[in-house]
């Protein structure tokens, strides 16, 4: 791969525009979740020789080198965040191929930064199970950010745990040793899995397209689009009342979730191409050309949803784009934001899904009950 | 004679023609038709895994007027109380102890109605109906355990079950299609033209669904179909090209609408329609004779059992009409939707966010309701008012609570109804907290929209 981009690596993302048909929708959004996972893999590999790189030479320069490859995987993988279905999500999430691939590359908001310092003081990874028995919140790219972005010489793990004494029991240049060889293990393990979501996708491979475009296990056409738009409602969840309720003081009970990267602190960077992500599957996903769900409210003459939704993301996207870095903003920054998004959300919940969907769309997790 | 004496004679010949015994055969395979699908409904239900999603696994429960007392088992009873009311609803089909089991299945049926408001259907409804006049009918006495058991088979039942039945599912179809007749559906063919757009993949059908007119045409149909089945179904020359009409009806709905059992349901509860010796001409060897019985005169018993039939159909023909005295669209504002059989005639979903203010600090913040409520109910009370009050008071009591003093709760809501851009169903600016829910008019929602609701279309 040399020091290849992804868009040396993959191309220019795929020119989805044609004629509209629910199949195509679907191709085009598998096209695109193809596109993205080739970008985020071609990432992955840069970021795992980086790590080596500095494993082997810790200097400055070369952990400038490795936390520059970090921020381009995180980025890249920000984009796979709004396209959440197939093998790459969680079963809660695709219930009929969902592998959870996702959490383990992001483990995101199920983090733990204990479970991250019990495998660097016990090492359990580098035995022949390698990585079956770690827990997603102690690995993928939050145990990275972790060893780059931290110097902890403590550990929050409770006394009587063995990873405690087994922290305390390494010098520090055992334990930064340590953290480095856990970090080359973890994009090991990350370059492992983004192959996988390669292979997903790949016509020679699993070639999840042709099942998505078959409904194979969905069932049925509208329950294949039911799972794939529910992307789209990322903004809604995960944006609105994970990333900013926390930290927004109109939510009378934020959710007790921490910051997506709390030690990169690139919260803000992660958010808007999670915005991107949704323009791309909505809009298209050659910066929002080529089929979206836009295309398919055109085709079924629901153009007004279509604009306002247009309206509404401009409105969020342009108050990320303004956002100072998270943690620099105010709490009243934060509140501004909130409620900037809120209608984009608010539209999502109300029109595009759920029992006044024009599409007929339903709300993520209420499918699957009979009614009159 | 005078009018007295004429009006006299005339009742006593309703209670003779009621009272008149009848074949029991419609009967019994009524109660074996319903037994049966009853168990299979239970079945879905544990197979699905619906009996924890939608009654055990919400924090928050909605309630019906004078039933806030129903509250569900826990998750172990309460799959124990299906593969009960399962067993129940064997016990019914083939009529074993059927003054216990018939009775028990149908207040299993009720008590799982009562959870929780934002799982009423109407075929949950009509079964349980169903179920509680099959409960009080002679169905058992007949091809059945406990005549098996009693040694003695009684081929006939009075007349007025069979009338009795013939209300309840013409009462049905007559509001299903009355519920039809207005323009979003006559002349917008809405929720019809979004709800056909799920279907469009189906081999042969699907393509043609997307035919511009075709889901008016349909709309039409079905309203026509509803509102005169009744009629073709009770006239004799045309009752088996009805019933065929019927069966290629719902089996078409089942096609292309998630309705779960209601189609084998209504499939099955039409048959009353049929000369009650209709399953002789099917399984006429394997039955005993029917035998004859001479007119009995309608004792104490009989005019009480006659009263409470009369007054049973009167409810049930007032009940889906009492929309009528709150005005406005009923499917808007709700007064007056369940129990009415509008059977599925709106597309209506929103998104609703409560907010509290603080009389105290002034301050204002927004409530979610995902600690309260399941994605199925977030959906359903959306576009419900008096499951957006349910849940405002619910807020404002638990925020009471926690902070010591009481909170005001407005509501804050976008809903779109068939397929029209989303509007305030709830008026802002009003503390639902100091709303009472009960029978009169809800001055607190907002006017319907008078658009036309769009013409959007099914695309393949």
């Amino acid at each position: 791969l040399g020091g290849s981009s992804a868009v040396e690596i993959c191309g220019e993302a795929p020119d989805t525009s044609g004629a509209f048909s629910k199949k195509a929708l679907l191709a085009a959004a598998a096209d695109c979740s193809a596109y993205q996972a080739c970008g985020f893999r071609a990432a992955a590999v840069v970021l795992q020789r980086e790590l080596k790189g500095w494993a082997e030479d810790p200097s400055g320069e070369n952990l400038g080198r490795a936390r520059a490859a970090y921020d381009n995987a995180m980025n890249e993988w920000s984009s796979i965040e709004g396209l959440q279905f197939g093998p790459v999500a969680d079963g809660p999430v695709d219930e009929y191929h969902g592998r959870g691939i996702r959490t383990k590359i992001h483990p995101w908001p199920s983090t733990n930064r204990c479970n991250v310092e019990t495998q660097i003081s016990t090492q359990e990874y580098a035995s022949a199970d390698g990585f079956k028995y770690v827990p997603p919140s102690g690995r993928g790219l939050f145990a990275i950010e972790y060893v780059l972005f931290t110097n902890y010489s403590d550990t929050v793990c409770a006394a009587n745990q063995q990873a405690y004494a087994d922290w305390n029991a390494l010098s520090s240049s055992e334990l930064a040793a340590a953290k480095r060889s856990y970090a080359v293990a973890v994009a090991s393990d990350v370059v492992r899995l983004a192959d996988t979501l390669v292979g997903v996708w790949a016509p020679d491979g699993e070639n999840f397209k042709a099942k998505l475009l078959a409904f194979d296990g969905y069932g049925s056409e509208q329950e294949t689009l039911n799972i794939v738009a529910w992307s789209l409602i990322y903004p809604e969840a995960e944006i609105k009342d994970w990333k900013l309720g926390p930290f927004s003081t109109v939510p009378v009970t934020p959710a007790s979730i921490g910051p997506e990267t709390p030690y990169s602190l690139r919260g803000i960077e992660n958010l808007r191409v999670n915005l991107r992500a949704f323009e791309m599957l909505f809009w298209g996903c050659r910066g929002g050309e080529g089929l979206g769900f836009d295309d398919w409210l055109t085709e079924a003459g629901a153009a007004d949803l279509r604009d306002d939704i247009r309206a509404a993301y401009e409105q969020a996207a342009l108050a990320a784009d303004a956002f100072p870095a998270m943690q620099d903003a105010t709490t009243a920054e934060f509140d501004d934001f909130y409620r900037a998004i809120k209608p984009l959300a608010d539209l999502l919940k109300s029109s595009f899904f759920g029992s006044g969907s024009p599409l007929n769309l339903k709300l993520p997790a209420s499918a699957g009950s009979d009614t009159d | 004679v005078t009018p007295t004496e004429s009006k006299q004679c005339s009742g006593r010949a309703l209670q003779t023609r009621l009272l008149e015994p009848i074949d029991v055969a419609w009967l019994v395979a009524l109660r074996i038709l319903l037994g049966v699908l009853l168990a299979v409904s239970m079945q879905r239900f544990l197979a699905y895994g619906w009996v924890d999603e939608f009654l055990v696994r919400p924090a928050f429960h909605f309630k019906y007027w004078g039933f806030v007392w129903v509250e569900p088992l826990g998750s172990s009873a309460m799959q124990a109380l299906f593969y009960a009311l399962l067993v129940l609803s064997l016990a019914v089909a083939v009529g074993a102890f059927f003054r216990v089991t018939a009775p028990l299945l149908a207040l299993g049926l009720t008590y799982v109605q009562l959870i929780d408001v934002s799982t009423y259907l109407n075929h949950y409804y009509l079964a349980a109906l169903l179920m509680w006049l099959l409960a009080a009918s002679p169905a058992h006495q007949a091809w059945s355990v406990d005549a098996w058991r009693n040694g003695r088979n009684v081929t006939t039942a009075p007349s007025g079950w069979q009338w009795l039945f013939r209300v309840q599912v013409g009462v049905v179809y007559f509001f299903a299609g009355l519920g039809k007749l207005q323009l979003d559906w006559l002349q917008d063919a809405q929720p019809l033209r979004i709800w056909l757009g799920q279907s469009t993949s189906l081999p042969l059908v699907g393509p043609l669904l997307t035919i511009e007119g075709l889901p008016l045409v349909l709309s039409w149909c079905g309203f026509l179909f509803d509102t005169t089945i009744v009629g073709w179904l009770s006239w004799k020359r045309t009752r088996p090209y009805a019933y065929f009409v019927l069966f290629v009806f719902h089996l078409f709905t089942r096609l292309l609408f998630d309705i779960g059992m209601f189609p084998f349901i209504m499939s099955a509860a039409a048959l009353v329609f049929f000369s009650p010796s209709w399953p002789r001409a099917l399984v006429g060897r394997w039955l005993e004779p029917e035998t004859r019985e001479a007119p009995r005169a309608a004792g104490l018993l009989g005019r009480s059992a006659l009263w409470l039939g009369a007054i049973y159909c009167a409810v049930q023909l007032v009940l889906p009409l009492r929309h009528f005295a709150y005005g406005g669209n009923v499917l808007w504002h709700e007064q007056g939707m369940r129990f009415s059989w509008r059977v599925m005639v709106r597309a209506k979903g929103g998104s609703t966010t409560f907010l509290v203010r603080d009389p105290q600090t002034g301050i204002e913040q927004e409530v979610s309701t995902r600690g309260y409520l399941t994605p199925l109910q977030q959906n359903e009370m959306a576009g419900q008012p008096d499951l957006i009050l349910q849940m405002a008071h619910a807020i404002g009591a638990d925020l009471a609570q926690r902070r010591g003093h009481t909170v005001e709760v407005r509501a804050e809501t976008r809903v779109s109804l068939n397929g029209r851009r989303a509007v305030p169903l709830i008026d802002p600016v009003v503390d639902l907290t100091q709303i009472r829910d009960g029978f009169g008019p809800y001055s607190w929602v907002l006017p319907a929209p008078t658009q036309a609701a769009p013409h959007t279309r099914p695309v393949l």
